[in-house]
Order: C-alpha cells, then structure tokens, then sequence
C-alpha cells in the first residue's frame, strides 16, 4: 500500500472519527446527530477542522464532505452500514437514516480507542479529543432530534450556521413541549424553563 | 501524579477584584500561586471586560494556565448559552480534561442549576464539584494552603459584602449561616 498524502490521511482521520462518534454512542446513531457532534468537535479541535468542512445548510451546520464519507468511506471499509430513513415521517426524514457498527467495526473501533487512549497519555491534541468525545456523544445521543436542534438553533454562538435552516419553524413552534423534555431529562433544570424559552423567542437569526 | 489543576468560572476571579467583594489582590495571588488554575476564552474575556486593567496590574496571566489551542466553550455551548451564566459549560469542559488527565483537584461552580447540570449530566465530575467558599476552607484545613489568617478574611470579607447587598459566590443573606458555620469550622480543624 502506498504511503498516504496529506489529503488522503485527512479522508481517513475523518473516517476513524465517525466510527469513533459511532462506537461512543454504543453502535447506532442517526446522521443527524452524527452531523452535530462531528460539528461541535470540528469547532473545538484545531486537528478536526483540517479534516471537512461545514456550512449553513437548510438542517443548521452541515459538511457535504462528511455526508459523503458517512455513505462512502475509502480507508474505514465494512465498520458502519447506512440504513436509509425508516419511513415517510418527518422525525425519520430529518434524522436521515442511521449507521450501525458492523462486527468489524467493533473490533476497529476497540483498537482505536485503546490506540488514541495511550497516545493521549502523551499527546495533548489525542487527550482533548477523547475527551471531548467522551464528555459530549453519550450527552447529546440522550436527545430526540427535535430538543437537539432546538438547542443548536437558539444557541447565538452558532448563529451563522442556523441562519438557513428551513425547519427552524417548525422547531420554534413548539418551544415549550421541546423545553418540557428537555427538563425531563435532566438537561436543563426547572428553574431554567423560561430562560430557554426567552432564549429561543429572541433567535432572531432563525425566524 | 499531582491533581492541582482548578477549573472555576470568572465569578472567583471577579470576586476578588472587585472594590464591593473581596477586593483583595494580595490572597488572590497567593491562592493562584498554590494551585494550577486552568481557564479558557470565555471565562478569561468575562475578565477582562470587569478587570482588564488589573489583569495587566497584577500580571494574572502569568499565573494562570489559558487554554487557547482548543475551543472548550465549543462543546457545551448549545446548552450553556443565556442559560447558565457564561464560562460555566467552558469550565465545566476543561475540567473533563482535566479529570481524564488525571489532573483535576476541583471543579469550582457555585451556581445551582449549573451543579444540577454537572450532577444529572457528567456524573463523572461529581466528586470534584465543590462551592468555593467550600474550597477555600478545604485548602486550609485539608491542605494547609492558604494560611488561617487569610481564610478568616476571605470569610470576613464575603460576609461583609453579602450584608452590603453585593453577591459573591452567588451568596446572599440567608447563607450567612453558612459562612458563619465555615468560620467555626476554620476556628476548630488546626487546634
């Protein structure tokens, strides 16, 4: 096999990101959230962001690059399989389908997570993004689709990337139901409500 | 491997820079000095907007750790934004890597919703999360860190300013009890 360019090892890195994402969120996660977490990474590590790019898109943040490696990846083969959306509805629609870890998948995803485990020991850029991994997939795969967006939307620091979403509508609208659940599990604390409620009346940027 | 690493939220710093709270340069330099106290963009500009000058008067960039390679503020944001007070998601991020770089000596957070976030969200931080007047008393007591003079004022002068109606720490009146308790407690673990 030939020695890799910097584009390629780029393309690959990616890839062993998704199935790291995939593998934390315990071997099934919509391309939805796939999108947004890789999103929220790609704005906090300097390394991420060498490796796709993101932009306002009618879902919020989004990256042509990564939608094309998730369905068809070059280096990370047979690890994840793509299932198209269950059905017609607007929840599976928006979700776009999932991944699901294969056996193999499995077994390359134990190997990289050790692997990037003992060079973080070392490594300050390998410890952030663990890390980093660790602390946001399990919290942001506890969402429905609809309280994940809600967030991103509302949230003035990703204003630009909101901007062109065309189902911001449809989220708004149901602001209180959303928030409801969002309390209910914890994320956000009863006292809370009303600041997020405000929060997402003044999003501007979405309406 | 030492765990002297700090994540708190520009409320501390605040704090003790601020001529209605503790106002006093001297002990904040000297807690900054005995630890290693990490921050990040957001907490540090919450800073600089209040204090700037005093950032520059005292040096306190040299005696704080700044992460700038990374966007901690990145990863929570979607939830930390308008809701808690700013910095707080930022601080509550860096102190995941410190606590996986077995590094972290306490997760500094006095706001209630933001420890209810911490509790129900990052179990894992838990035994780290600790009020700061909390931490001060610890540092003395357990650690021998600041010195019993210096704690007795951090009280005294807290105290003072919640009765002059300012809130450091998130503390009002019905805490006095509180600090009332921490001053008894600091009066009794060296004897």
């Amino acid at each position: 096999m030939h020695e890799l360019t910097q584009d390629e090892e780029e393309i690959r890195d990616a890839e062993l990101l998704i199935l790291l994402i995939l593998g934390m969120a315990g071997g099934k996660i919509s391309v939805l959230h796939l999108h947004k977490i890789f999103f929220f990474l790609w704005k906090f590590h300097p390394e991420v962001k060498k490796l796709v790019d993101f932009v306002p898109h009618l879902k919020g943040p989004y990256s042509f690059d990564l939608d094309d490696l998730i369905k068809n990846p070059t280096y990370i083969n047979d690890c994840w399989k793509y299932i198209p959306p269950l059905n017609s509805s607007e929840a599976e629609k928006v979700k776009g389908g999932y991944l699901k870890i294969t056996k193999k998948g499995n077994e390359v995803y134990n190997k990289i997570l050790h692997g990037l485990t003992e060079k973080a020991k070392e490594d300050e850029d390998a410890l952030a993004l663990i890390s980093a991994i660790e602390l946001i997939v399990p919290l942001y795969t506890r969402l429905d689709w609809d309280e994940l967006l809600f967030l991103l939307y509302t949230d003035e620091t990703n204003k630009e990337f909101s901007e062109k979403s065309e189902l911001s509508k449809s989220i708004l609208k149901n602001s209180e139901k959303i928030v409801s659940k969002l309390i209910k599990k914890g994320i956000i604390p009863v006292e809370k409500r009303e600041s997020l409620i405000e929060r997402a009346r003044n999003a501007w940027w979405v309406k | 491997m030492t765990t002297n690493s700090i994540a708190i939220d520009s409320s501390f710093y605040i704090a003790f820079m601020s001529p209605k709270e503790i106002n006093d340069i001297e002990i904040l330099i000297e807690i900054l000095k005995r630890y290693e106290f990490f921050i990040g963009e957001i907490v540090l500009k919450e800073i600089s907007v209040k204090h700037g000058d005093l950032l520059e008067k005292i040096k306190m960039l040299k005696l704080i750790i700044i992460l700038e390679r990374y966007d901690y503020s990145a990863l929570l944001s979607v939830i930390g934004d308008k809701i808690f007070k700013k910095g707080e998601y930022e601080c509550m991020a860096i102190a995941y890597y410190l606590f996986k770089k077995n590094k972290l000596h306490s997760l500094i957070i006095d706001d209630g919703s933001a420890r209810d976030f911490v509790e129900n969200n990052i179990p894992s931080l838990n035994p780290f999360m600790k009020y700061t007047l909390r931490f001060i008393v610890d540092s003395h007591c357990l650690e021998q860190k600041i010195s019993r003079k210096k704690t007795l004022i951090i009280l005294d002068k807290v105290k003072r300013a919640i009765l002059d109606g300012s809130r450091p720490f998130n503390l009002t009146e019905k805490n006095i009890g509180v600090i009332d308790q921490l001053l008894k407690e600091v009066d009794e673990c060296q004897k």
